[in-house]
């Protein structure tokens, strides 16, 4: 697994270099995209195709509770996927900038801000990680098959949403906006660019990112109760 | 649908396809849960799946799946689970099975992996194993060496349950037999009962002055079925016993039965 992970982040980290421009912002975009790409792929491969009645039989009649089942999913998926990731991301970005970027200051200087570093790693990386792989984790036991595709278009559908929101909102707060950048698509944007009054204009919303936060940690915790009950109901 | 089931036996679920076999194993397996009524197994209900429960029981599919590469990983990282495990037993019984502890599975044939799930699933030692057709894909000697290991490991604690469309292949190993039809168990009955008051025969002629319950098999040679009334001994063919029930239900419930 950690071979693939290589074979398939580096390549990445060389297209990052490629847009990038040494961009802290871009870095962290890449990061995050496929940080979150990589480990729902990652976590999909744990409950693959229900279809196959014998691995089916296998995983459920292995003699461990439904929750151990889960937990140790989360353990490959997040505890360890996330340093794993991290430490590969940053160490080729570390090897590739040189001295003039280290790896690990895209977490600093881009996220933390005047936060702290935890802070950061927790409402900018863990918690947007944890939302997108709960959610890919209950449509990976809930559904039989094609399960990778189908919690796409929902995850499609909710940003979209999200844009929608967003542009009303800025549509509410200002007057005269014509268009909302394309980050807004991100679930956790710090500030808002929009064009308004002939001009590209940003706001910063606190509140906006606190909701947000706090709805994707609610909503986590739900899909991981949900995969819980569903994986105990489960049947061939 | 009734069904008891007591430990020391070895019971063969035959029954024609679509009757509900798997079904029926899957469900006492706790992998279905029933609409409606509810399934015991010892203490425990199937559908909760507790790690007790699912740590006394061993299900063998008719597919098998085994997520290890060797023999030898699957006793190194599945063994654990099941707390009876024998070790020893495992290395015999995969010897026996001429299947190499070392070698991939996937360099291993279906009949070389279901060979190795058996010697697996026998060496748990759970107190309930479940098999659905285990001799499909075994090669003429492995079926024999599958009977004779069934027969060797025989366990008083155990419920063992193999259901199968090769009823030769249970011949002198079962000890009760339970038929399925229409999704109903319509005889589950001991093989003791079965050879008391019954007698099988194959003949081309069947002896003068006695009505038989059934006559089955072609113009090259006949299997029938008789009211065994002189206490005499034959052995029970499981594939006429089959036959008969299936063409007439009632009256073999009614004998056997009574």
């Amino acid at each position: 697994m950690l071979i693939s992970m290589v074979a398939i982040i580096i390549p990445a980290i060389f297209l990052e270099l490629k847009y990038s421009r040494y961009n802290p912002q871009t870095i962290y975009g890449f990061y995050i995209f496929f940080l979150i790409l990589f480990g729902t792929v990652f976590t999909s491969l744990f409950f693959k195709n229900w279809n196959h009645t014998s691995r089916t039989t296998f995983l459920l009649n292995l003699p461990s509770t439904a929750l151990e089942k889960i937990v140790l999913v989360q353990f490959y998926t997040v505890v360890l996927y996330i340093p794993v990731f991290t430490i590969l991301f940053c160490g080729t970005n570390l090897a590739l900038y040189e001295h003039s970027n280290p790896g690990m200051s895209f977490l600093i200087t881009e996220l933390a801000g005047k936060q702290s570093v935890v802070f950061a790693f927790f409402t900018s990386v863990l918690v947007p990680y944890i939302f997108l792989q709960s959610f890919f984790l209950l449509i990976n036991i809930w559904i039989k098959k094609s399960q990778y595709v189908i919690a796409l278009v929902f995850i499609l559908v909710i940003l979209l949403t999200n844009y929608f929101f967003m542009f009303s909102y800025m549509k509410w707060l200002t007057s005269g906006v014509s268009s909302v950048a394309g980050s807004t698509l991100m679930l956790f944007p710090t500030r808002v660019l929009f064009i308004g009054g002939g001009h590209y204009q940003e706001m910063t919303s606190k509140l906006i990112f606190n909701i947000s936060t706090m709805v994707c940690l609610i909503m986590t915790m739900l899909f991981y109760m949900a995969s819980y009950f569903k994986l105990k109901e489960k049947e061939i | 649908m009734n069904l008891s089931l007591l430990p020391g036996g070895i019971y063969g679920l035959l029954g024609k396809n679509g009757a509900g076999k798997t079904t029926l194993l899957k469900l006492i397996c706790g992998l279905s849960f029933p609409d409606e009524g509810s399934i015991e197994v010892g203490d425990y209900t199937p559908s909760e799946r507790d790690v007790n429960f699912l740590s006394d029981i061993f299900f063998v599919g008719e597919e098998i799946y085994i997520a290890e590469r060797t023999p030898k990983e699957m006793e190194k990282y599945l063994a654990p689970f099941y707390p009876s495990f024998d070790s020893v037993l495992f290395h015999e019984l995969i010897k026996k099975l001429e299947v190499d502890y070392d070698e991939k599975f996937q360099q291993l044939s279906y009949g070389q992996k279901k060979k190795a799930m058996i010697a697996f699933a026998i060496s748990c030692k759970t107190k309930y194993l479940f098999m659905d057709e285990p001799t499909n894909g075994l090669d003429i000697p492995s079926k024999a060496l599958f009977r004779s290991i069934i027969a060797s490991t025989y366990d008083e604690n155990r419920i063992t349950i193999i259901s199968t469309h090769q009823v030769r292949d249970l011949q002198s190993l079962i000890d009760n037999v339970i038929i399925l039809n229409d999704q109903q168990i319509q005889f589950n009955v001991s093989m003791d009962q079965v050879s008391e008051k019954l007698i099988f025969g194959h003949s081309s002629l069947i002896p003068e002055g006695e009505v038989p319950l059934y006559v089955g098999g072609s113009e090259l040679g006949k299997s029938y079925i008789l009211m065994n009334n002189n206490n005499s001994q034959s052995q029970v063919d499981l594939e006429t016993l089959f036959n008969g029930f299936i063409s007439n239900p009632k009256i073999f419930n009614q004998i056997l039965n009574a």
